[in-house]
């Protein structure tokens, strides 16, 4: 199953190499809006997702010639946009505000909580850059610890701490909200 | 703390809430069409190789690993062998370049980035054709050192030939699109 989707779009993609535009649109329709939300949760502004999703395809039909379908085209494409993304983070010097002497504060039982999918989109926005952008590549686009902290160039227990402290975080917001 | 978790996980794909905005793939396809590539990747590729193996031929010669199979100054003009076989090539290759180039430069002049790139490539090979030919001047016989100047021509030629269909088909379509303007 898993060779069955890593080779899904295997003739879409030959026909990309070759400058075939209309397999290019093809391709696009059916990750944009994926990457879209994914570049929007790691910028966190529309305008600066939009350059990232531009920057990234076009990086991506550039480079289709060294996808050697070792991975999925996904998760290839992903980490494209994630990388932009860090770059232009980085670029612009924020502060992703992972703070490594915080204690993890114990976590409290949630048996009875009920989560609403607006409220937690609106929450993920709220987040400081450094919580959102580890809460998303783990748990949104399943990143492991050691992936993100290659990503990120940081240790795999602040990735993990961070996120620790990332989901209690969301998790007060929405509390607070649903009162 | 599991439940958000699991939440999130269950309902993954209802958080994709935005949509790419439109016209971000008009902006793709025209990026697409301003920074197209002028030689694919496969003919950059064999343009590497061929550096690389003249590279490795005057390497291997300058440390004397290549033996010398060259034969005496007087037996070089004999038919076959591979210094004959270097200057019948040379008079092709050249007459062919040439008549290329004349075709190509009209339409370099008018695209000064796409000039830029193919007289990059072009030194590049000068450089390396350079060193072979110094050694040639040890010794016209050695079959390493003439395939490797032929190869040289031959990437040269490719790389033309690959100039000028991308060239054309520029030109056409800037044709049809002031056709189409007018």
């Amino acid at each position: 199953m898993d060779n069955l989707n890593i080779h899904i779009h295997e003739s879409l993609i030959d026909d990309c190499r070759k400058g075939d535009r209309i397999a290019q649109f093809r391709l696009y329709n059916q990750y944009s809006k994926a990457m879209f939300n994914l570049a929007y949760r790691m910028m966190n502004n529309r305008e600066e997702a939009e350059d990232m999703l531009q920057d990234a395809f076009v990086e991506c039909f550039r480079n289709l010639g060294s996808f050697r379908f070792e991975s999925t085209f996904g998760a290839w494409l992903k980490r494209i946009v994630v990388n932009r993304c860090i770059n232009q983070i980085q670029r612009k010097k924020i502060d992703l505000e992972l703070c490594e002497n915080l204690p993890v504060t114990a976590q409290e039982d949630e048996e009875n909580e009920e989560y609403d999918n607006t409220a937690i989109i609106r929450g993920i926005e709220k987040l400081p850059d450094g919580y959102r952008i580890i809460l998303t590549l783990y748990l949104l686009e399943g990143y492991d610890h050691s992936e993100i902290a290659q990503i990120l160039k940081i240790s795999e227990s602040t990735s993990k701490s961070q996120y620790s402290r990332a989901k209690e975080k969301l998790r007060h917001m929405l509390k607070g909200q649903a009162k | 703390m599991r439940k958000l978790e699991e939440h999130i996980r269950q309902h993954r794909d209802d958080l994709d809430i935005y949509e790419a905005p439109s016209g971000t793939w008009e902006k793709v396809s025209r990026d697409l069409d301003r920074r197209k590539p002028l030689f694919p990747v496969w003919l950059r590729a064999a343009a590497v190789i061929a550096l690389l193996a003249g590279s490795a031929v005057i390497f291997l010669k300058s440390q004397g690993l290549i033996m010398n199979r060259g034969l005496a100054a007087s037996e070089d003009s004999r038919e076959g062998s591979p210094a004959m076989l270097l200057k019948e090539s040379e008079i092709y290759y050249t007459n062919l370049l040439n008549t290329m180039y004349i075709q190509a430069e009209p339409m370099l002049s008018a695209n000064p980035d796409i000039e830029k790139e193919f007289r990059y490539d072009m030194a590049q090979l000068d450089s390396i054709c350079t060193s072979i030919r110094k050694d040639l001047k040890d010794n016209v016989d050695n079959a390493e050192v003439v395939e490797a100047l032929i190869r040289n021509y031959r990437i040269r030629i490719t790389i033309l030939e690959e100039l000028l269909i991308s060239l054309r088909e520029s030109n056409n379509e800037k044709e049809k699109t002031d056709g189409d303007e007018i």
